[in-house]
């Protein structure tokens, strides 16, 4: 990368043309299971403190440079939908996830769940929290620990969190999940390398539903399977869905699952929110000149070519992040103030929120 | 005739349990400028197929039967110097991480250069000259600049344009492209198709495009094959296929996208997974996961469980299905009596 | 679902189709290896019942009998079939004695070094940041002296506070514990390295999630899938211990010549070499040599079958 050399010290805190959460559009009143509220991460690319120490010109000074994972993201997922996280590698969709789940610390802003504020507990404080909310990953070949049978891999959260069980119970319980994900429960013997990508991602989704957690993020749980198997997991959560009365936070970026499986869509492009919108108007009428290009992308069965809106460049590295709209040195409608200004997310007449200057002042449609 | 012939094509790896037979009876044949689409699931075999082409599979492998002509040239049991003319200079191949194609420690311009005077015996400056056009037509910014440039200094995207101007370097007749998209973001993967379609359109270059998503090579491909556990299980025209697919396992490929449900219901799955090919079934190796081995009156389709479908053909298609042979011989049936 | 047999098969059917066993079947040095190996542990586990005489007891020892050569040589008596040292012991009977202190301390001190190291290894690999700097450091101080120094400061400060006598009697486990001590960093950066690996794998972040603790994690989600490595440089780290207490023993740092190790008995014997009773150090330094060996080839072959970059499937 060149610009390496000439990023100085970055502030800590960028201010963000944004106002506080207090006038954020509390669209769904009470019924926010989970809310995001300004929420930052940032990742150190310095190396700890004496790599950060450099000498220019006569004096040590201290360096750091930051990758902007996410860049003051606002969302609220509502109880009993699936909300689902659209975007391309490297716009931290799956930061949000890992940072909701308490894997990473955010760098500011707050996460509340059910009212109450999470993003800074301690892992005790969190514990029952962690009952409640379960997550489900990308990768089925490493999301087991291969050297745990799948009786003890899907025993281990249920002691955890019902340490008064007995172990008849126990063992009831696992026989339980395993029937309702379609894993025969005398396989519990086995290793995770017995069985194949989808059967282990199944089993993933078992360890997720042993604690009947009602919240579960999930992290690209499909994109690692073929496509015959992506419809049979697929089908494995909405029936989870149905059965648990489940929240979903879904991360992905393949859009057809989008369509098929959220209930809103929230598309991330580097670092922040552009549109919030439920499925049906997204998909009907996408606002945001990316959700646009992002939907034109997606190869279709009816088409004979190729049919996308061609963007400008490609994506800029969140090391350096544009100056305001982070969008704009790739949409075919930027201007002046695209540039200068950050947007802010509106509300359209459609129940969606845009981050668009140019839906704002009406320029786009 | 044909540019690129495959006839009965047989893929083994020789591992410490016997052999597992990657390949079996694979046939199929590219014209000149013709696209062609490989479909199947990880393990269907279908980049072991693009692999064996070029003799590229490595070492426990090996090719155990069957013939690959191309232009009239029989490839297999050709020696390493032979193949190294058609490889790279008459058929290029485009892998999905380029990184594995790109030398991280030589510049793209050094990269090309050495590529094109290994075939050509031309001077530095001639290729550099050529390099450059090359990435002109791969619709690189400031083409120049990037020739000085070194791997890990493009993006994703730009390294996959190099790759592809790499691929056309020597002109080649045709060019095989193993999920060159998979690696990629959705909107940058669409950029990528259509420059694709585009060169070997305007240049008459073959393209054999090994994929799993079925939206691309509806885009993109003339012909597909769908693979299944070492074999073809159909093959034709791409929009025939798409539109009207035969064989139970291309339309359970086709109904399990997302797209092909109404929003929120229920995807129409394929039964179980992919058999392993160490433990492939006897009969049709699809017969486990499908919904036909019955008759509409309920009685058995035997032949499924215990031999192998052969071809037959059901308009421009040909199908391994003992269900559509079946109902074929039906029909024709009917048509004869209605005949006399 | 597709038609997987029920049947698991118990941990013995596990072994028998594993890799490791169908390599070590197709491996003639292996094979050799351990068999040598096991008969040379057995042999020095067994010496009090094998060995024709007691080295430490004086009663049986005849001064007169001493720097007989073995028996292949004129002069020699059949009574002593590797002949006798200086001291008139039989040096069969001391080699085999010699050979199980190698073998306390190779082992003792490996056991030592593979506790701390793992330990260290794993804090320093899973909380990372200033723990992780801190345990690093530690470890570079650590190699920074060498064994022969901590041996020497040690030794030397234990002989000057306790007297001669009372080092001979805790000689063995001194060794142990200064090569247990020296040496733990090695562990330490292998455990770290594997460790770091381990915890990027979404295994553990699942493990995190359900809300486990550090302590749980570390030891039953992340320790045993490192075990490969350490199972690895344990036995170098075997061999490097047995040379390490020769090479201490040798310098007449190590074990007393009233209860030698090999080591210290070939240093006896050096002396002698020159008058012409070359037997007292060669035999007792081929053994030496044997043992190393074939721990190292049975390390050697056990790292090729537990890369998992060379065997895959």
């Amino acid at each position: 990368m060149s610009q390496t050399t000439q990023a100085a010290v970055k502030p800590p805190t960028e201010p963000i043309q944004q106002d506080g959460p207090a006038d954020m559009n509390p669209a769904a009143g009470g019924d926010s299971l989970l809310e995001i509220r300004g929420l930052e991460k940032r990742f150190s690319l310095s190396g700890d403190f004496l790599e950060q120490l450099k000498f220019r010109r006569g004096r040590i000074v201290r360096e750091q440079q930051h990758v902007h994972a996410i860049n003051g993201v606002d969302l609220d997922i509502r109880r009993g939908e699936s909300l689902c996280v659209v975007g391309e590698s490297g716009c931290g969709k799956s930061t949000v996830a890992r940072t909701v789940m308490g894997l990473l610390r955010p760098s500011a802003g707050e996460i509340r769940y059910d009212g109450e504020r999470i993003d800074h507990l301690d892992s005790k404080a969190l514990l029952p929290f962690r009952q409640r909310m379960q997550m489900i990953f990308q990768n089925p070949y490493a999301s087991l620990n291969p050297r745990m049978t799948i009786q003890q891999t899907l025993e281990e959260p249920i002691r955890l969190h019902h340490p008064d069980w007995k172990p008849q119970q126990v063992v009831d319980k696992v026989h339980e999940v395993m029937s309702s994900v379609g894993i025969a429960p005398d396989w519990g013997s086995r290793y995770g390398h017995e069985f194949s990508g989808g059967q282990r991602q199944r089993i993933a989704i078992a360890r997720a539903l042993a604690v009947d957690p009602e919240f579960i993020v999930a992290d690209e749980p499909i994109s690692a399977l073929d496509v015959s198997i992506q419809a049979q997991v697929l089908n494995l959560l909405m029936e989870a869905q149905r059965e648990h009365h489940l929240t979903y936070l879904f991360i992905t970026h393949d859009l057809a699952v989008v369509e098929h499986f959220g209930t809103r869509v929230a598309v991330m492009y580097l670092g922040r929110v552009c549109e919030v919108a439920p499925t049906a108007t997204l998909f009907a009428r996408p606002r945001h000149p990316y959700t646009q290009a992002l939907m034109s992308a997606i190869p279709r069965l009816e088409d004979d070519r190729p049919q996308h809106l061609r963007l400008q460049g490609e994506v800029p590295t969140p090391v350096n992040l544009p100056s305001g709209c982070v969008f704009h040195g790739r949409c075919p409608h930027a201007n002046e103030r695209c540039r200068r200004e950050i947007p802010r997310l509106i509300t359209t007449d459609e129940g969606g929120q845009v981050a668009c200057h140019g839906v704002e002042e009406g320029r786009l449609s | 005739m044909a540019l690129l012939d495959v006839n009965h094509l047989d893929v083994r790896f020789a591992l410490r349990q016997g052999d597992v037979k990657a390949l079996r009876d694979v046939s199929f044949s590219l014209d000149r400028g013709e696209r062609l689409g490989i479909v199947g699931e990880s393990g269907a075999g279908k980049s072991v197929a693009a692999f064996s082409l070029l003799n590229l599979i490595a070492k426990p492998g090996y090719i155990a039967g069957g013939s690959i002509t191309f232009d009239g040239q029989e490839l297999t049991g050709l020696g390493e110097r032979a193949l190294r003319k058609v490889r790279g200079h008459r058929i290029s191949m485009i892998f999905q991480d380029p990184m594995m194609t790109l030398n991280p420690v030589l510049s793209i311009g050094e990269q090309m250069v050495e590529c094109l005077k290994a075939h050509r015996r031309i001077s530095s400056k001639e290729a550099r000259a050529i390099s450059l056009r090359k990435l002109e037509q791969v619709q690189i910014p400031s083409p120049e600049k990037r020739l000085d440039q070194y791997p890990h200094e493009l993006s994703g995207g730009m390294r996959q344009r190099i790759i592809i101007a790499i691929a056309l370097l020597l002109d080649p007749d045709i060019i095989i492209a193993d999920e060159p998209t998979t690696a990629l973001d959705v909107t940058i993967q669409a950029e990528i198709m259509a420059l694709l379609l585009e060169l070997c359109e305007k240049h008459n270059v073959g393209l054999i495009l090994i994929t799993h998503d079925l939206g691309v090579v509806s885009q993109v491909t003339q012909r597909m094959l769908v693979m299944y556990a070492g074999r073809v299980i159909e093959q034709g025209p791409t929009r025939e296929i798409i539109n009207d697919p035969q064989h139970p396992y291309t339309q359970g490929l086709i109904n399990a996208l997302p797209q092909m449900a109404t929003p929120g219901e229920r995807l129409n799955q394929i039964r179980g997974s992919m058999p392993s090919l160490s433990q492939l079934p006897s009969g049709c190796p699809f017969h486990p996961r499908c919904d036909f081995t019955q008759r509409h009156d309920g009685s058995e389709r035997t032949p499924c469980k215990t031999e192998v479908p052969a071809f037959v053909r059901s308009g421009n298609c040909e199908v391994a299905c003992h269900m559509v042979a079946e109902l074929q011989d039906a029909e024709r049936i009917v048509a004869e009596e209605d005949n006399s | 679902m597709s038609t997987q047999s029920i049947a698991t098969s118990s941990r013995w059917e596990r072994f028998r189709d594993s890799y490791l066993l169908y390599s070590f079947k197709r491996d003639l040095i292996a094979q050799t290896s351990l068999l040598i190996f096991v008969v040379m542990v057995l042999a020095a586990l067994l010496a009090p019942w094998l060995a024709p005489a007691d080295p430490y007891d004086l009663a049986q020892i005849d001064i007169l009998a001493s720097e007989l050569p073995p028996f292949w040589i004129d002069g020699a008596d059949p009574q002593y079939l590797m002949g006798t040292d200086s001291q008139g012991r039989d040096l069969l009977s001391t080699i085999l004695y010699g050979m199980r202190v190698s073998l306390v301390i190779g082992f003792g001190a490996v056991a030592l070094q593979a506790t701390l190291g793992v330990c260290f290894g794993l804090l320093a690999g899973y909380l990372g940041g200033r723990v992780d700097a801190f345990l690093m450091r530690l470890a570079d101080i650590q190699l920074s002296f060498s064994t022969l120094m901590v041996a020497i400061v040690v030794g030397a400060l234990f002989k000057a506070i306790f007297g001669g006598a009372t080092y001979s009697d805790y000689a063995m486990w001194l060794l142990v514990l200064i090569i247990g001590l020296a040496e733990w960093p090695q562990y330490a950066r292998t455990v770290r390295a594997s460790v770091l690996a381990e915890r990027s794998k979404e295994y553990v972040d699942a493990a995190r999630v359900m809300g486990l603790r550090s302590r749980r994690i570390m030891f039953r989600h992340i320790l045993p899938n490192t075990l490969s490595p350490i199972f690895v440089i344990s036995t170098v780290q075997v061999a490097n211990a047995i040379i390490s207490e020769a090479a201490l023993s040798f310098l007449g740092l190590g074990m007393p010549e009233t209860q030698p190790s090999l080591g210290s008995l070939i240093k006896s014997g050096f002396d002698y070499i020159q008058s012409g009773s070359w037997w007292i150090t060669l035999i007792p330094g081929l053994v030496l040599v044997v043992l190393v060996l074939v721990i190292n080839l049975l390390g050697d072959w056990l790292r090729d079958v537990l890369n998992p970059r060379l065997y895959k499937g």
